[in-house]
């Protein structure tokens, strides 16, 4: 899809238009918990919005970094609902399939995501688990953790699931 | 009184939430109805897909809630509570997403007709119980005690406005009145990492470092979460190198030692960050 046209799936999907009111104040980027792990703060990448540089926000790994604490939804002076804004730009790039770079908040989603339409719920052994297949280095390092917890017995291996995962299956998987 | 109950899928992992919440629920006569064969809410990530797909999560353990004659639910989990508050604010407000929802449901038998709404369960411990239960514990010496209150996100917010979104004093004001003393801090609801704490293991350590810091200066005895992903990131991260370690119960696990519940049913053995020192602490109190 070429930039325009992405651009304008933005600002037409809901809450899209708010952006229209950004002033560039980095109220977002300042409060986000996880700016210093983004290609771009929210103040940046709305700028690469309404600039129309939708390449450099579709491979940027920021809507993934967000991790939904909504505090620069609640700081914002504009009132924009900026964690919103996120969930429509992951949404957009999930949608269209666009290709774009990976990064390791879009797999952890994706392990996550994997988990659930499998079982209809999540076990947190399986998401490490099939994230650690896409990022060895990550699993590995995070062994020592995962030991302690098990000791505390807090690591569960059996897979939580709903009743009939099959019947959940069927119906999930027409849903778009 | 009988709620009907949405655990969500970290419940039973956590640290002794499970197991305190029966146990201070049980002194309370509050009894936790599980919805059965609920889902998973998906959380921060099916949002991130579709819209449809994240209302229809939320739609099946509604409709199986409404099923059971219940349109109240109460879960104990920070991201349950706003998903599927959320979710219950669309599909009221919007009848094309609640026949779609519907629409998908019917494949196993399942609607939705009812308005339904959320509550963490720590609201209904604290407003809706007899306050004689609670002041038969009342001891003036727990005024030693010193707790951090940390609510974390997604309770406060997006929720609540002004001061409340950021400062609020909900949790202090109800362990105030029990006879703690609720320490001021700024890290109430910072942000512990959340999903993002995995593959971004610096920033988690950042994150709990500057929480963990912060209300060791205000001399707290305990930090008191009411989410499981708050707790374990804040627990686990504390493991680490050069960072202060101060026990991180939930909630329910301090009431439980209010109500001098036994140890072993308060899931105390399940913390990585010992709460020797505060139990030890608690036992020894003189009643002034």
């Amino acid at each position: 899809m070429d930039k325009e046209n992405l651009q304008h799936l933005f600002f037409e999907s809901e809450p899209g238009k708010e952006i229209r009111k950004c002033i560039q104040c980095g109220t977002c980027s300042s409060s986000c918990p996880m700016t210093d792990a983004m290609d771009f703060g929210p103040r940046s990448l709305f700028a690469l919005i309404r600039d129309g540089d939708m390449e450099a926000v579709i491979n940027s790994n920021s809507p993934w970094m967000c991790v939904s604490c909504y505090q620069c939804t609640s700081r914002c002076p504009q009132e924009i609902p900026v964690t919103e804004l996120m969930y429509s730009l992951k949404r957009i790039i999930t949608q269209t399939k666009e290709k774009t770079q990976s990064n390791k908040a879009k797999d952890l989603h994706r392990s996550f995501s994997s988990s659930l339409k499998l079982f209809g719920r999540v076990t947190e052994s399986f998401i490490m688990a099939k994230y650690s297949l896409k990022h060895p280095l990550t699993g590995l390092s995070s062994i020592p953790l995962a030991v302690q917890l098990t000791k505390k017995k807090r690591v569960e291996l059996k897979m939580q699931k709903v009743g009939s995962p099959f019947k959940f299956r069927r119906s999930f998987k027409h849903l778009r | 009184m009988k709620y009907a109950f949405f655990p969500g899928c970290a419940h039973d992992t956590s640290a002794g939430y499970k197991e305190s919440l029966d146990a201070v629920c049980s002194k309370l006569d509050i009894e936790l109805l599980e919805i059965p064969d609920w889902n998973c809410c998906g959380a921060t990530i099916t949002a991130g897909e579709s819209k449809t797909s994240s209302l229809y999560l939320a739609a099946r353990s509604f409709a199986l809630s409404e099923k059971m004659g219940y349109t109240q639910i109460l879960t104990g989990c920070n991201a349950c509570y706003t998903t599927l508050k959320k979710s219950a604010k669309y599909l009221s407000s919007d009848k094309h997403r609640l026949e779609a929802a519907n629409k998908h449901l019917a494949s196993e038998g399942l609607e939705l007709t009812k308005e339904i709404t959320i509550q963490h369960v720590m609201d209904i411990i604290f407003d809706k119980t007899p306050k004689p239960i609670w002041d038969s514990y009342k001891n003036n010496a727990l005024q030693n005690i010193n707790i951090a209150c940390y609510y974390g996100c997604q309770y406060t917010r997006p929720w609540l406005t002004g001061p409340q979104s950021d400062r609020p004093e909900y949790i202090e004001n109800f362990l105030t009145g029990l006879g703690f003393n609720a320490v001021n801090h700024s890290a109430k609801t910072l942000c512990c990492g959340a999903a993002g704490a995995m593959p971004n293991a610096d920033i988690a350590k950042k994150l709990v470092a500057r929480i963990a810091d912060g209300v060791k200066k205000e001399s707290a005895d305990a930090i008191v979460t009411i989410c499981p992903l708050c707790q374990l990131n804040v627990d686990m991260y504390q493991t680490q190198p050069d960072i202060e370690q101060i026990p991180t119960l939930f909630f329910t696990q301090l009431l439980g030692l209010y109500f001098k519940i036994d140890l072993e049913n308060l899931g105390l053995d399940k913390l990585l960050i010992s709460p020797e020192p505060l139990i030890e602490k608690m036992q020894n109190l003189k009643s002034a």
